[in-house]
């Protein structure tokens, strides 16, 4: 499916990783485009598998959205909710499409998560 | 209000093509790479397909599809919310196409008796078994008496006479629910 171990390695570090650096940090996902769990961090309770799938639903559909309404690609896609907020956004490793998304309590600031997740992002693109 | 259509059904089984086969405007799409190695194609929805018909001129239907994996049935069920009919598609070429109607059937029960429902089953050419009658007698093992027809979903024709097929038990239900 991806690129074996070690690609798989690397991203669940980096879903580690950006799960230690969030504030209130409820759960980190990193999932390919097509819905399949390749990453994540947090409360299992959460049910990464599928976080992993509604994400890349939500991600494919702001996408269209974006397009439609001639504002391009989509680079975050953010849910404020009354307990927290989801953010997500899309990147890719070796060809690979993937939405990381990262779930925050609702004391969090929006914009560091922003950040956070922007920069984990980055870092997962080669 | 315009009428509201859902196709599902698993993945490869032509929802895809058949919303863009009948949809007077380019669909709507939601597909990217498919990295499921166990299915053999390259892009896969994963949000929905959506696209519009004007049927002889008059009424407008939306059309909307469905993912076609499990792991996507949250769609499902949101999809099919004020549908006025759902349309199963079944490849036939697949294995385990009778399980596959199962698994659909199961994921949509509390829908299903409230709605219009239509199977088309397709490759049918070169797949003939299961049969047609062996798809309506497992629908009623479930307790429904839907059409079960064999389709071509590349050809406008085959998929508009599922819709039609669909809008025509809409209006008996609702003639047969009025006082």
């Amino acid at each position: 499916m991806t690129g074996g171990s070690e690609w798989q390695r690397a991203v669940q570090a980096v879903a580690v990783e950006l799960h230690a650096r969030l504030e209130r940090p409820l759960a980190v996902i990193v999932a390919t485009q097509d819905g399949l769990e390749v990453g994540a961090a947090g409360d299992k309770r959460l049910a990464p598998g599928r976080l992993a799938a509604i994400t890349s639903s939500m991600s494919a559909i702001g996408d269209v959205v974006s397009k439609e309404s001639g504002l391009g690609h989509v680079r975050c896609l953010t849910v404020e909710a009354e307990l927290g907020y989801l953010v997500m956004r899309a990147t890719r490793r070796d060809g690979i499409g993937l939405v990381v998304a990262a779930l925050v309590g609702r004391g969090a600031l929006l914009g560091l998560a922003m950040h956070a997740v922007a920069d984990a992002a980055r870092g997962l693109d080669r | 209000m315009e009428a509201k259509i859902v196709f599902t059904g698993p993945p490869n089984a032509g929802k895809t093509t058949a919303i863009g086969a009948l949809s007077d405007v380019a669909p709507i799409m939601t597909d990217v790479d498919n990295n499921d190695g166990s299915l053999s194609k390259d892009t896969t929805t994963v949000g929905f397909d959506y696209g519009v018909v004007r049927i002889d001129g008059a009424e407008q239907v939306r059309l909307y599809g469905t993912p076609g994996q499990k792991r996507f049935d949250f769609m499902w069920q949101i999809l099919v919310r004020d549908a006025i009919g759902v349309v199963i598609l079944i490849d036939n070429s697949q294995p385990d196409a009778m399980s596959h109607l199962d698994e659909f059937l199961i994921s949509l029960e509390g829908y299903l008796h409230d709605v219009a429902c239509v199977i088309g089953v397709g490759r049918t050419e070169t797949h003939p078994m299961p049969s047609i009658d062996a798809f309506a007698a497992r629908l009623a093992f479930h307790g429904h008496v839907f059409p079960v027809i064999d389709v071509d979903v590349r050809r406008r024709g085959d998929v508009l006479m599922l819709v039609e097929l669909l809008l025509t038990q809409a209006e008996a239900r609702l003639m047969l629910e009025r006082p």
